[in-house]
């Protein structure tokens, strides 16, 4: 006997999932909750084997509510039942906790393979997640490899280089045709992008890029 | 009571007859003059010498010094350049009056000191009391031209702050609108994928349960049925995310900025760089919409117009800032000339998102040689006050 809990806000569709549960034999669904604190309530008290969690419940998300039944149930396996089939939402449930993923618009066979799979100690992915390799989906972003150099306007450029070369903002506005107030600002938005503090750090960096000779 | 029209449609009137101060050392041209200006209806004070004369002046603001050029203890011309500089009688008009031997050369020395006017000596009554009503015209009408630059001045102080007030609550309005736009597709968005979706979904599953088809042609239709929802589904899920991916609320701006450029170039086949600098984990939500926006415009704008294969977007923050940059070297175009152009809605809304936030807006383009795009918005320490709800984790 597997026991299960459905939490889901939306009433046709929990009907929906009820009807494919109920006719399996060995399964039996011990509470309904209908936001994200009473799924945490509820597997408090009941201490099911499985949760099918909606990712979009209210009160507390679906993600919030795996990482927390995670570190305070671990006896609970959460499969998530979502709309959303974009990786990631997919990495990040399963980085909170969750041992399967099944999208709402699976087949009924899905589900019911979903809740054995799971309870049988093993991870779940809907088909259709499965097929697209998540592996080739990159980590939360937080590489970095951008040179904030780069993001220099084509202007902020040009006035880098004459500030470099040890041009005065009167001097700099009259080579590009700006006003000195102008080149000023430019100026200054370039030394606060690159965190340039002083004339010198800036002659420094632009010899460390090899913009002027040292 | 005098009434004086000075040419223009000015016209003022003087509430109390004419105030005219004389100055002069000589008794007898003080009685003389003091009795015909009396006998003509105004006010006629007297000085015998110049420190008499500024304590009147001061004290009286007459509309007139009569002054004669010889007194006592100072010199007319010198008096006049007292009267004209001191603060409390700059104001005041000042007619020298000659003596009887005058030169042109002092006429012009008395002028130099800041006199209105120079009467000559000897004069004939008349003459005199013509030549005093001319001067007191011309005082009245700089009198009012002042006082009509005053109210002019006022009126455009005026008008200037009404108009600032008028732009702060223009702009206050549009940051409004913007919110309200984004809360209202925000809203929509949910409703169509949480509802409607849902629905949707739930009536395939519960078809699948309940429908057992029981040979070849039921098989067929049951088949065509589930394929219709299914499109159904995904014209929900297109549709929901167009208005605005859920996924910005829930995962934030680089996850979803990430998952979007990657859709991007599976529809359009330009391949998108994605370079950023380490980034928090979360920017306040009117931030981290303004930026994915700008993204998803401008790179709408390069597959329609750029006619490239690949374009790079920048992220960053640094510095109290967050900036973001598209970049490709495709078609350009003239900016100016764009921006100029009322009916450009995709440029011109980013850049006023930008502006809205008080960010700055950078567009460079070179027809041949590609486009810039350079956006960067200040990260306010403090919530901002913006109406959207945040999100959900
Ligand atoms: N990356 C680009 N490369 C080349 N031309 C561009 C680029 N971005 C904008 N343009 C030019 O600027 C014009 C204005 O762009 P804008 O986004 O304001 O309007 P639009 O794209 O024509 O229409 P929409 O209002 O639907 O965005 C475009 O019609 C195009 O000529
Ligand atoms: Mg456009």
């Amino acid at each position: 006997m597997i026991t299960i809990a459905l939490a889901e806000d939306h009433h046709v569709v929990r009907q929906g999932f009820k009807l494919v549960l109920a006719a399996e034999q060995d399964f039996k669904l011990v509470g309904e909750a209908a936001d994200g604190l009473e799924a945490v309530k509820l597997v408090e008290e009941k201490k099911p084997a499985i949760m099918l969690l909606d990712l979009m419940i209210p009160r507390l998300h679906g993600l919030e509510v795996v990482r927390q039944l995670r570190r305070d149930h671990p006896q609970t396996k959460v499969i998530i039942l979502s709309m959303h089939a974009d990786e990631p939402y997919v990495m990040e449930a399963l980085r909170n906790g969750a041992c399967g993923y099944v999208l709402k618009d699976c087949t009924a066979v899905d589900l019911v393979q979903a809740v054995r799979t799971v309870a049988g100690g093993r991870r779940y992915l809907s088909p259709a997640l499965a097929e697209r390799a998540l592996t080739g989906y990159v980590e939360h972003p937080g590489a970095s490899d951008l040179d904030v150099y780069e993001t220099l306007t084509n202007r902020e450029r040009l006035v880098f280089q004459l500030a470099a070369e040890g041009k005065t903002s009167a001097e700099i506005a009259a080579a590009l045709f700006i006003s000195p107030r102008t080149a000023e600002t430019h100026r200054a938005n370039l030394m606060r992008k690159l965190s340039l503090r002083s004339q010198t750090d800036l002659v420094r960096f632009a010899i460390r890029r090899g913009i002027i000779a040292a | 009571m005098l009434m004086v029209s000075a040419g223009d449609p000015i016209v003022v009137m003087m509430s109390h007859p004419a105030k005219i101060l004389m100055v002069d050392d000589n008794s007898m041209v003080l009685f003389a003059m003091g009795h015909l200006l009396r006998s003509e209806g105004f006010t006629v004070l007297e000085a015998k010498d110049g420190a008499e004369c500024l304590v009147q002046a001061r004290a009286e603001q007459p509309d007139l010094v009569l002054l004669d050029v010889m007194l006592p203890d100072i010199n007319g011309v010198e008096l006049c350049r007292k009267i004209k500089t001191s603060p409390e009688t700059s104001h005041l008009f000042v007619v020298l009056l000659s003596s009887i031997e005058t030169s042109p050369d002092s006429q012009i020395t008395g002028l130099e000191a800041g006199a209105d006017g120079y009467i000559t000596r000897p004069i004939e009554n008349r003459e005199l009391v013509a030549r005093v009503q001319a001067m007191l015209r011309i005082r009245l009408a700089e009198t009012a031209l002042r006082k009509a630059h005053d109210d002019l001045e006022r009126r455009v102080a005026g008008r200037t702050e009404e108009l600032s007030r008028a732009n702060g609550a223009l702009k206050a309005l549009s940051l409004r609108m913007v919110d309200v736009q984004e809360a209202e597709r925000r809203f929509l968005a949910r409703e169509l994928h949480d509802e409607i979706g849902q629905t949707v979904t739930c009536l395939k599953l519960v078809l699948e349960i309940s429908l057992r088809p029981e040979n070849p042609a039921q098989q067929q239709s049951f088949d065509e049925a589930l394929g219709l929802i299914n499109d159904l589904i995904e014209r929900v899920r297109q549709l929901s995310i167009n208005l605005r991916p859920q996924m910005l609320d829930d995962l934030g701006l680089m996850t979803a900025l990430d998952w979007h450029l990657k859709r991007y170039q599976k529809q359009t086949g330009i391949a998108v760089q994605f370079r950023h600098t380490p980034m928090p984990e979360r920017l306040e939500p009117g931030l981290e919409t303004a930026i994915f926006r700008i993204v998803q415009e401008a790179l709408t704008n390069v597959a329609r117009h750029a006619r490239v294969k690949e374009v790079t977007v920048r992220v960053w923050a640094n510095a109290g800032r967050a900036g973001v940059q598209i970049e490709e070297a495709g078609a350009g175009f003239d900016v100016a000339s764009v921006l100029a152009r009322r009916a450009s809605s995709g440029v011109a809304g980013m850049k006023e998102r930008a502006e809205l936030l008080g960010g700055e807006f950078t567009l460079e383009s070179t027809p041949g040689h590609g486009t810039c795009l350079t956006v960067e918005l200040p990260i306010s320490e403090n919530e901002s006050t913006s109406v959207e709800a945040g999100g959900g984790i």
